[in-house]
């Protein structure tokens, strides 16, 4: 992605400053100093989530970070389904 | 002060197929939105003032200036009313942040050309203002219109 015109990214740790979305997605990916925290909502059931710490997203190319959670009710049943699935998988092959 | 981006893009309901209408455009802090931000961060005595978060659109061709306070023409109704978007997020040990919202239109609109974010789910003060690059065209039911803003605070 080109440069754009707008306001610069700014690191406030590693002294780094840039107004490439890819540089700046490339310098905060898999960096510990750059998480996430903020709110969003369940894409099950729509409760709203407050998250912290959560890995960086990079911007994608619609300069969206599509971040997806789940709440912990729904994260919950999901591990339940699979757990059940994995027992009756289980039970048809004896 | 305040800078960024607004990125826009409408995936069509039935074809699931994207346009993308502004991809990171450089968007405008209003003088009102730049005497909030100083009242907010330094001057209020009052704790838990409601951020900007909430995203307006537009179907009226703007001309976005510093001295404007309201978004023109600010549409209220069949799914693409202002609302609190659903994901606010900061990224740590930076000065940027992303408020985005998907909308899911309900009825018909004819092109969405603009946003805008407030602190309040009506009137309130408006902060930022753009164009999308290009009007999203006729919008169906069922159609959605992503909209993401990245507020870069230096």
């Amino acid at each position: 992605m080109a440069f754009i015109e707008g306001g610069s990214f700014v690191c406030t740790v590693h002294d780094f400053t840039t107004t490439s979305i890819t540089e700046w997605n490339d310098h905060c990916f898999g960096n510990d100093a750059h998480t996430e925290s903020g709110s969003t909502v369940c894409i099950r059931c729509g409760e709203k989530i407050e998250f912290e710490n959560l890995p960086f997203h990079k911007l994608d190319a619609t300069g969206s970070k599509n971040i997806s959670l789940k709440c912990e009710e729904c994260e919950e049943q999901s591990v339940g389904k699979v757990t059940r699935k994995k027992v009756i998988s289980e039970e048809s092959t004896k | 002060m305040n800078h960024g981006y607004i990125s826009a893009v409408v995936t069509d309901g039935k074809t699931k197929k994207k346009r993308i209408l502004a991809k990171m455009k450089h968007n405008l802090l209003t003088n009102a939105g730049k005497d909030a931000f100083h009242a907010l961060c330094y001057t209020n005595t009052s704790a838990g003032t409601r951020g900007y978060g909430f995203i307006a659109s537009t179907e009226s061709t703007i001309t976005p200036a510093v001295g404007d306070t309201t978004l023109t023409g600010e549409i209220a109704t069949n799914g693409l009313a202002r609302a609190d978007a659903t994901t606010k997020t900061h990224t740590a040990a930076s000065n940027s942040t992303l408020i985005e919202h998907t909308f899911t239109a309900s009825g018909a609109f004819t092109d969405v050309k603009a946003s805008a974010l407030f602190n309040a789910s009506s009137a309130g003060t408006m902060a930022h203002e753009a164009n999308f690059s290009t009007g999203s065209g006729t919008l169906a039911t069922n159609d959605t219109l992503k909209i993401s803003w990245t507020l870069n605070l230096s």
